[in-house]
């Protein structure tokens, strides 16, 4: 639901309850007002009838003029209540009475009193018609209602404009960070706003969004110094060791030196270079996607393979389908490098390996150690768990590609098969 | 043959301009862009050796500079920061190849003579040495006109060794150049003795002599002396 929706349901939801309300209470009001003056009026025309009554000493003819009615019994024929029991007493009745002119029954508000006359008591009704008081009522009440939905409906449309007008800083901020982009190109920030706490949003969010992209940017650039820091003086030793050996008169002994060094500084940079790799993929510096095929991919990585694939008399099983995915070209080559050397490395001899590649998932299969390993630390950092001339951070980077990209990574191990799965 | 070396770090700048400086190429120095960029206005090379990271400017902006003179130079990038778009970058704006810091001597020469027989023959050329005759375009072999079938892998040792004669090429300098820095696992070596092993006598069989080699079991060397 949008901001506004919400906003204006729940004004319409208060709106209608006040209104209820306020309606019934109106209708209450301006009826008991208008009773009110109905009876003030009979009142009146009993004063009048007992004026008579003391005057004359009897009572006067029965009437009916236009919509007031006098009428009397003796108190025999129909009981008669106190005068004195009150004012809004039980001697005012609301009754329908028939009305021949207009030939339907009308609302009538009557009072009832005893007049006593020569000794004997009479009953007397005066009656007023509430027809008149009824269509003033509800006169009032509708001109009333119309006003009020005229003033519901304006409120109603100012408020959509007024939303719109004064929320669009908000939404172009919310555009603003919908379209921004760690590594892209800044996009211009929204105007600012002349309403304070919009503009105090966008000026957040714009120094927020700068101090990001800058953050990134001096992220990108450590690891780039931090690269050139280390691999610069590994090419310093790699060059020297590569220049000593070509030195006239060296014996065996020192030449075999020189290659254990050379060992070590390859090492070295493996390890830094797949360091760096970690770090890479933590700062987000490879968010640049583009359908990736896997399959030549993997073809590639076996054909490399080859001379490890035969000394070791492993039983090659392909099943590769067309699979293309949407990530960084680097980071599929590294997922499918890592997981077939690993597969290749850690192998037996006379060892199967497999790799199926379908819609949805990679899977390579190898033959290997015969136990379980320990999928807990499995794709932890240098948690190596048989000695191998890797550096412990193959699984680590697998897996980050994995997160990275939205896929996931399970590990298995049955009938002596580890068996890693990559399903995307 | 003419280079132009341009690193800024002393060490691995000596070190390079040693192990080339010989028979086939005289090497100059440049340390910082400026020096670079005023040599390669002065004078013409037949190969750059470029580093990108440089005090004073990026050598992405010099490679751009020496594109935009139309100089014909081959160009072969340097960097330490071994990424991909790096690489992307400098391929696209003309470089000639790209060679990731740290790498062996031999594979520099390698690289280098690979840009400059392209640069030179159009890519259609013979590299020969004596009897040996390798036409890098069909990448055939011939022994005095005998065809030698190699496998790939023979072919890419032998074209290694040939580029870098006279050098003790060490086994992990070919093993990286063989199968790439990932693959580095004990059994590596043994592989290389196969390869050599073959490619050797494929050579002998067609009636070459024997310049290859071994340096006491570590390495081996072409050479005819």
């Amino acid at each position: 639901m949008t901001l506004a929706s919400t906003y204006q349901r729940f004004y319409l939801v208060l709106l209608g309850i006040l209104l209820a309300l306020g309606c019934v209470t109106y209708y209450l009001t301006i009826r008991y007002v208008l009773i009110h003056q109905v009876d003030n009026d009979l009142r009146v025309e009993q004063q009048e009838i007992l004026d008579f009554a003391r005057l004359h000493d009897s009572l006067p003819a029965p009437s009916h003029y236009r919509d007031q009615e006098m009428t009397w019994q003796t108190a025999t024929v129909a009981p008669c209540p106190d005068s004195g029991s009150g004012r809004h007493g039980r001697n005012f009745q609301n009754t329908r009475t028939w009305n021949p002119r207009g030939r339907e029954w009308e609302p009538t508000r009557s009072l009832i009193f005893p007049v006593t006359i020569k000794g004997l008591r009479y009953c007397v009704t005066v009656s007023k018609s509430l027809e008149e008081t009824e269509d003033l009522l509800w006169l009032i009440l509708w001109v009333t209602a119309g006003s009020v939905g005229v003033l519901v409906l304006g409120l109603f449309l100012g408020n959509r404009f007024l939303l719109r007008r004064i929320w669009h800083p908000f939404y172009a901020t919310l555009e603003y960070l919908g379209n921004f982009s760690l590594s892209g190109r800044a996009v211009a920030p929204p105007g600012v706003s002349r309403i304070a706490e919009f503009a105090l949003l966008s000026r957040s969010v714009e120094e927020m969004t700068g101090k990001m992209q800058k953050d990134y940017m001096a992220l990108q650039q450590f690891t780039d110094h931090a690269a050139h820091e280390m691999q610069t003086p590994l090419a310093v030793i790699k060059g020297r060791i590569d220049l000593m050996m070509q030195e006239p008169g060296l014996g065996s002994r020192q030449l075999e030196q020189m290659q254990q060094l050379q060992r070590s500084v390859s090492r070295l940079n493996r390890l830094n270079q797949s360091l760096l790799l970690l770090t890479r993929i933590e700062n987000r510096q490879f968010l640049e996607k583009e359908s990736v095929a896997l399959k030549p991919i993997i073809e590639e990585k076996i054909e490399t393979m080859q001379d490890w694939i035969k000394a070791q008399q492993l039983t090659i099983s392909l099943d590769l389908e067309e699979a293309s995915l949407m990530m960084h070209p680097f980071l599929a080559e590294s997922l499918v490098n890592n997981l077939m050397t690993n597969a290749v490395r850690h192998n037996v001899s006379g060892g199967s390996l497999v790799v199926e590649l379908g819609a949805g998932y990679l899977r390579v299969a190898n033959t290997g150690p015969s136990e379980r390993l320990d999928e807990g630390r499995l794709f932890q950092r240098f948690m190596k768990q048989h000695p191998s001339e890797g550096v412990g951070l193959g699984l680590a980077i697998v897996k980050e590609i994995a997160d990275l990209s939205g896929m996931g990574v399970s590990y298995t191990f049955e009938s002596g098969r580890h068996t890693f799965t990559v399903t995307f | 043959m003419k280079l132009l070396i341009v690193e800024d770090e002393p060490e691995l700048l000596e070190s390079m301009r040693a192990y080339l400086s010989g028979e086939d190429y005289t090497c100059e120095t440049a340390s910082t862009y400026r020096e670079a960029l005023e040599k390669t206005d002065l004078y013409a090379y037949d190969c750059i050796l470029l580093d990108i990271m440089l005090p004073g400017g990026d050598g992405l902006d010099l490679l751009r500079e020496l594109k935009r003179n139309r100089k014909a130079e081959g160009i072969l990038i340097i960097s330490a920061k071994n990424k991909l778009e790096d690489k992307i970058s400098g391929l696209h704006l003309g470089a000639d190849d790209y060679l990731a810091k740290p790498f062996h001597l031999p594979e520099l020469g390698a690289r280098i003579a690979a840009i400059i027989r392209r640069k030179q023959f159009g890519g259609n050329n013979l590299l020969e040495y004596h009897e040996v005759r390798i036409d890098t375009q069909a990448r055939t072999v011939r022994v005095q006109e005998k065809s030698v079938p190699l496998t790939k892998k023979e072919y890419a040792l032998l074209l290694y060794l040939v580029s870098n004669r006279n050098k003790v090429i060490p086994k992990s300098a070919l093993a990286e150049h063989l199968w790439g820095d990932d693959m580095d696992m004990a059994s590596n070596y043994d592989f290389i003795y196969t390869h050599v092993k073959n490619l050797r006598k494929k050579l002998l069989d067609a009636g070459a002599s024997d310049y290859l080699q071994s340096v006491y079991g570590v390495g081996y060397k072409w050479t005819d002396q």
